[in-house]
């Protein structure tokens, strides 16, 4: 206020007054001063405008670019937190080798391995399915499930038409959207199940060149799975595959100790460890045991007659007679050597023994074998021996029973020797 | 004249008072812009050092992924020191001077790698091995444990293949005899042969465009035709003769006492069954053809080795012909 009544007294009265009053000046020169006054504030206040005006448009750039930016910053940030998230995961893989790796069974595999990408991919959300290949039919069978639904029941028990695809192509699959999926054929999608899919992952069991079965995770939801999320889960399967192939392996080395390939008759290490604590049991429950040592009699001949088959095709022959002749469970089957068999019978003491020795002797020799189109037949030798006053252990049994098998050959074969 | 200078006083003190009002006006507006642009360099600063961080965490995943991916290729062989051989390659790939080492279980003087790593390799809860590394730098040992975990899964997978082509006698997919044990059976063949003055024949069977089958239709597919090829070659022959599944897609059969003239017969048989086989597998009915190469004892090779050498050699003539074909040696 101050100011602006000392600006209106400095340069209205002031001049008008020097000129009026003390005629210092002519009046004109009142409008000459008034014009450059004008023409001054005119030009500094355009200058200033024009100055103002272009920071106000870098302001207004700037604050653009800022906002941009804070969006990139933003997104770097959520970026940063999925990667974090994904080497996280990748942190747990670890874990998860180390425990499927700990276990030959199967069925934990398997389940951990359900349980596992159901709750790292699938965030504990949809349906989850691991299926393996049956080696008897060469097909897929639903092995594991998990489900957000726990009342959900998955139809497909030998898979579907995105499980067959998986199959065809042995490779992974990501759908985000089935109806928009031009590789598959919705009419016959929908005929399939009943299960409402929209989005899955698939990724497949592979070792080397053999196909052991396949990982799925679906949900009704459209768009749920990535890319990323496919990479991760194929990395478990990849893992999956060796882990649940050294699984079965593993029982068949086990089942292949203990059972001969050929007959499938016990093996003389399983055989002997058993024999051993049959033996204990017997004395402590006072049963009785027998043995019975069986070779076959001229074995050598038929190798040289027929064939090396032919001794295989006799020795299977031998096994299924004897796998019926003793199909009660109180008895063991064992491949002692190349054609020596050892059977142990248990709750049988010498004289039953013999008995179903003889027994045993004439039945082999009355069995018909066919090679080469000729018919022939084997006879075999065999020695009893059982757990009583001078037989004390399990060794004793069994050189006894060798003894009296040998003593049945020197006599003549194809007969049957008590020790 | 007074008057005039005056004037002129007034007018050059309205213009710097008026300057001095615009310039500081212009001050509080620069100083805006420039909290403004500071603002923004932070911004920009804060953004880079994001992007920098996180190429740095992609980098991260990238290869750890990478060492994921490497599972497949470390477990895709049966023999052991391969394996082993494999994993040395990645970890010299990983890792700046690791040098490692693997022992078999027999071995108990580890006392040279004492300060270092050493993984027991378990199966069943004996010990089958030891790998020991030294020379692992502390931000490696992430990575080497990764891929010692792979190498692990590896090694057993070897391991146990081996215990199983020692021990069984059948391959468990086609049911036929495995390699080793055929290869026992024909060494003897030729000593009996040689003894007794017999001939025998050798086939060597192989699938023709197996492996085109296999990527078309998938490995269970292809499963199923091994198995029903198999099914076919011991339906057509005796029961004595022998048949075993040499290789991948190959099989092989020892025709006890047979010459030349009966392993045309007894294979054309094979070949022509197979042939007309439609196998159904899933929604797919597939036919297959056979390519045999023959070979005859003695009237080829004494030996079993040039004898397998001549029937490999009759059997890359049958699939020169055109595949589906029977060639005898020489022939």
């Amino acid at each position: 206020m101050l100011l602006s009544f000392i600006f209106c007294l400095l340069y209205v009265f002031l001049p008008f007054y020097l000129a009026s009053h003390l005629k210092l000046f002519p009046f004109k020169l009142l409008f000459v001063f008034h014009f450059f006054n004008f023409l001054a504030i005119g030009y500094l206040f355009n200058k200033n405008f024009k100055i103002a005006y272009r920071v106000k448009l870098k302001i207004q750039d700037i604050q653009e670019k800022i906002n941009i930016l804070q969006d990139q910053n933003l997104q770097e940030i959520n970026n940063k937190a999925s990667l974090e998230e994904k080497i996280r995961r990748y942190a747990s893989l670890k874990n998860i080798i180390e425990k499927i790796n700990s276990d030959f069974d199967i069925d934990y595999i398997a389940g951990t391995l359900t349980d596992i990408s159901f709750s790292l991919i699938g965030a504990n959300k949809g349906v989850g399915v691991l299926y393996l290949v049956d080696s008897q039919s060469q097909k897929i069978a639903l092995f594991k499930t998990k489900k957000e639904d726990e009342k959900l029941i998955i139809k497909a028990k030998e898979g579907d038409v995105f499980d067959f695809w998986v199959l065809r192509h042995a490779s992974p699959l990501l759908v985000e959207d089935v109806g928009n999926d031009f590789r598959f054929d919705l009419e016959k999608i929908r005929t399939q199940d009943t299960r409402p899919i929209l989005s899955l992952i698939i990724s497949p069991f592979i070792s080397e060149n053999r196909f052991l079965g396949l990982l799925r995770l679906d949900r009704e939801i459209s768009g749920f799975y990535s890319q990323d999320d496919l990479r991760f889960l194929v990395a478990i399967s990849d893992i999956a595959a060796v882990a649940l192939e050294n699984a079965e392996l593993f029982h068949k080395t086990q089942d292949l100790a203990i059972h001969d390939s050929l007959t499938s008759f016990y093996t003389k290490g399983y055989f002997s460890q058993r024999l051993k604590e049959e033996c204990k049991r017997s004395k402590r429950q006072e049963g009785a045991i027998s043995l019975l040592m069986l070779d076959i009699d001229y074995f050598k001949n038929y190798n040289d007659k027929f064939g090396h088959t032919a001794g295989d095709i006799v020795l299977k022959n031998l096994s299924s007679v004897m796998q019926r002749f003793f199909k009660e469970p109180n008895s063991l089957i064992s491949r002692f050597g190349g054609e020596e068999f050892c059977i142990l019978l248990l709750g049988k003491d010498k004289l039953a023994a013999q008995g179903i020795a003889e027994e045993l002797r004439s039945q082999i020799e009355n069995m018909r074998i066919n090679l080469r189109r000729q018919e022939t037949g084997i006879t075999v030798s065999i020695g009893v021996a059982s757990l009583g006053q001078n037989i004390i252990d399990e060794d004793d049994l069994v050189r006894k029973a060798d003894l009296a098998m040998y003593e049945a050959k020197q006599k003549g074969r194809n007969m049957v020797i008590i020790a | 004249m007074t008057g005039l200078i005056v004037l002129i006083l007034l007018v050059i003190i309205l213009v710097a008072g008026l300057r001095k009002l615009l310039l500081d006006n212009y001050k509080r507006v620069s100083q805006k812009y420039e909290a403004i642009q500071n603002k923004f360099d932070g911004l920009i600063q804060e953004n880079s050092s994001l992007i920098k961080s996180n190429e740095s965490i992609k980098k991260q995943l990238e290869e750890t992924t990478a060492l994921y991916d490497i599972t497949k290729e470390m477990c895709k062989y049966l023999d052991e020191d391969k394996v082993f051989e494999i994993f040395k390659e990645q970890v010299a790939k990983y890792t700046k001077n690791c040098k490692c080492e693997f022992f078999d279980a027999g071995v108990d003087d580890l006392s040279a790698y004492n300060k270092e790593i050493i993984i027991p390799l378990e199966i069943d809860r004996k010990k089958v091995g030891y790998l020991a590394a030294a020379g692992v730098l502390e931000d490696e040992r992430e990575k080497f444990n990764i891929l010692a975990q792979q190498f692990v899964l590896g090694i057993r997978r070897a391991v146990l293949y081996r215990r199983i082509s020692e021990l069984a006698i059948t391959d468990s997919l086609t049911g036929v005899f495995s390699r080793r044990h055929w290869f026992e059976r024909f060494t003897q063949e030729v000593e009996r042969s040689k003894k007794f003055k017999h001939a025998f024949s050798l086939l060597m069977i192989d699938i023709d465009h197996f492996k085109m089958c296999n990527d078309r239709y998938g490995h269970l597919v292809g499963d199923a035709i091994l198995k029903e090829v198999a099914n076919k070659i011991k339906e057509n022959i005796r029961q004595i003769d022998l048949v075993c599944r040499y290789g991948g897609e190959e099989f092989s059969v020892i025709l006890t006492e047979i010459d030349k003239d009966g392993a045309i017969f007894a294979a054309t048989r094979i070949r022509q069954a197979i042939e007309a086989k439609s196998i159904k597998v899933y929604d797919e009915n597939l036919t297959v053809t056979i390519s045999i190469g023959i070979s005859v004892f003695p009237a080829h090779a004494k030996e079993g080795r040039s004898l397998l050498e001549k029937a490999d050699h009759a059997l890359y003539q049958a699939k020169q012909l055109g595949r589906n074909k029977v060639c005898v040696y020489g022939e």
